[in-house]
């Protein structure tokens, strides 16, 4: 499955209304093309958000995107009202791992109470060294994969580049977090986990380095 | 005990401003909600950065932090009167290492600095805790003799970062010719060539800013500027109402 996936710099002080606008105003028309994931905002960040949307006919998608935009009437519309409230964005297409949840599964799951009522998503993305790509992708799935959920936070995407902006090795993961004091207990049973100390001593021999951003989805989002 | 780490880009020309409206309109509030200001800095040298460093107790303060900067009359207020001033800012959130001081121990101690040192070290992922520790043990007995004292040693565990980010921030002297004798003596320190040596395995460099601690609230300022009393400003004098 293929995936949209855009980074965005509203304006200072204008997230909020760019939230809530993009709810009312873009979502709609893009979810004839494509489903749309997840609208998040950077914590703690005044002037960077992301969206993530899955795109169900894969590249074909693309094709309905740029419809979007350039022939109906609330495309256009937005393609000119988004100037309001940004000046800077860029999009990478990626792929889903093939043990990420596609959007289906995460609808089935959220009946049982993943991905639902989440405060906070924490995006973590891995550089992984040249060569070293499908063992580390081995080693996520059948080792990391299983001892985070069970510890409480849930794997709601992994994708690695397709196309457009991204770079070589780039690993993206999406995990479900209930909330910073989940966070912090999270955090404290890792450093007790000698299974956990492990990993990170193999995935310190795998990857260059990685990064993290701890971001907020919109009440709308499929991902809440 | 945690740590948020602000990094703000500030409208240029008004700095000064802006160190003013946020000792009158956030300060108050945010220190009733469980944030405590360690240090609010420019960036030295560059010209329109500001750093503000706040003290909280856990992990659930964060999440109050959160709540009230996402839904609260007054904050909402604060965000659209920062626009004049910020462009863009940043948080970390910094766990510090066990011999760290803590605001009350820096208000209790001599830390005050007109120029703080500020180094980010990228360890080898995993390898922070180790790192720190070194730090500690070895950094800054060392650095005590030159002149510095430690202010804050911590890693970023959420937020936005990369892996193994260690910050430490140390007082480096009232004016700039006590710097440069400060950097001789670490310089001529064999202790110190045997740290840097050592220091190898866990990271290849260190990322150096100077912070300039020139604003009269922050705890962490120059000795030469008293702490200001807060003003608290009202543009239409109000009288005082009991609201039932």
């Amino acid at each position: 499955m293929l995936y949209l996936y855009e980074t965005t710099y509203p304006f200072a002080g204008m997230m909020d209304e760019y939230v809530n606008v993009m709810g009312t105003d873009l979502i709609p028309g893009l979810a004839r093309h494509m489903m749309v994931l997840g609208v998040f905002r950077i914590a703690f960040r005044l002037r960077e958000s992301f969206f993530l949307s899955e795109l169900p006919e894969g590249v074909d998608s693309l094709e309905g995107l740029s419809n979007f935009v350039i022939h109906e009437r609330d495309g256009l519309t937005w393609h000119r009202e988004g100037f309001r409230y940004r000046d800077e964005w860029f999009d990478s297409l990626l792929e889903g791992l093939p043990f990420s949840p596609i959007a289906a599964d995460i609808k089935k799951r959220q009946k049982r109470g993943d991905f639902t009522g989440n405060t906070l998503y924490y995006r973590l993305i891995y550089n992984v060294l040249p060569g070293k790509t499908d063992e580390f992708l081995k080693d996520f799935e059948k080792e990391l994969l299983p001892m985070e959920e069970k510890r409480g936070i849930k794997l709601a995407g992994c994708y690695r580049w397709f196309g457009a902006c991204g770079e070589s090795g780039e690993i993206i993961s999406l995990w479900a977090v209930k909330d910073w004091a989940h966070w912090g207990k999270i955090q404290e049973t890792q450093l007790k986990d000698t299974k956990y100390r492990r990993w990170m001593e193999k995935v310190s021999g795998l990857c260059a380095e990685w990064s993290y951003k701890f971001v907020i989805p919109a009440p709308y989002s499929l991902l809440h | 005990m945690l740590y948020l780490y602000d990094s703000i880009m500030i409208v240029p020309r008004l700095q000064e401003e802006f160190w003013k409206v946020m000792g009158t309109d956030y300060l108050p509030e945010a220190e009733q909600n469980g944030l405590r200001l360690v240090g609010m800095f420019m960036i030295g040298i560059h010209y329109n950065e500001n750093l503000a460093l706040w003290e909280l107790d856990d992990w659930a303060t964060l999440d109050r932090i959160q709540q009230l900067h996402d839904k609260h009359p007054w904050m909402k207020a604060w965000q659209r009167e920062a626009v004049d001033y910020v462009t863009d800012s940043t948080g970390k959130v910094l766990q510090p290492a066990p011999f760290s001081p803590t605001l009350a121990k820096l208000k209790k101690g001599d830390y005050k600095s007109t120029i703080y040192l500020h180094t980010v070290a990228r360890v080898s992922p995993g390898q922070e805790d180790e790192y720190m520790k070194a730090v500690g043990k070895e950094l800054v007995p060392m650095a005590k003799t030159w002149g510095m004292k430690l202010v804050g040693c911590y890693k970023a565990v959420a937020g936005t970062a990369s892996s193994g980010e260690v910050i430490n921030i140390w007082t480096a002297g009232n004016v700039h010719g006590e710097w440069v004798k400060i950097r001789e003596a670490s310089l001529n320190d064999p202790a110190y060539k045997k740290w840097e040596a050592s220091a190898g395995k866990w990271r290849a460099k260190v990322v150096y800013r100077f912070l300039y601690g020139l604003v009269p609230y922050s705890p962490l300022r120059t000795p030469f500027l008293q702490e200001a009393a807060i003003e608290e400003v009202r543009t239409v004098a109000m009288p005082e109402v009991e609201w039932k």
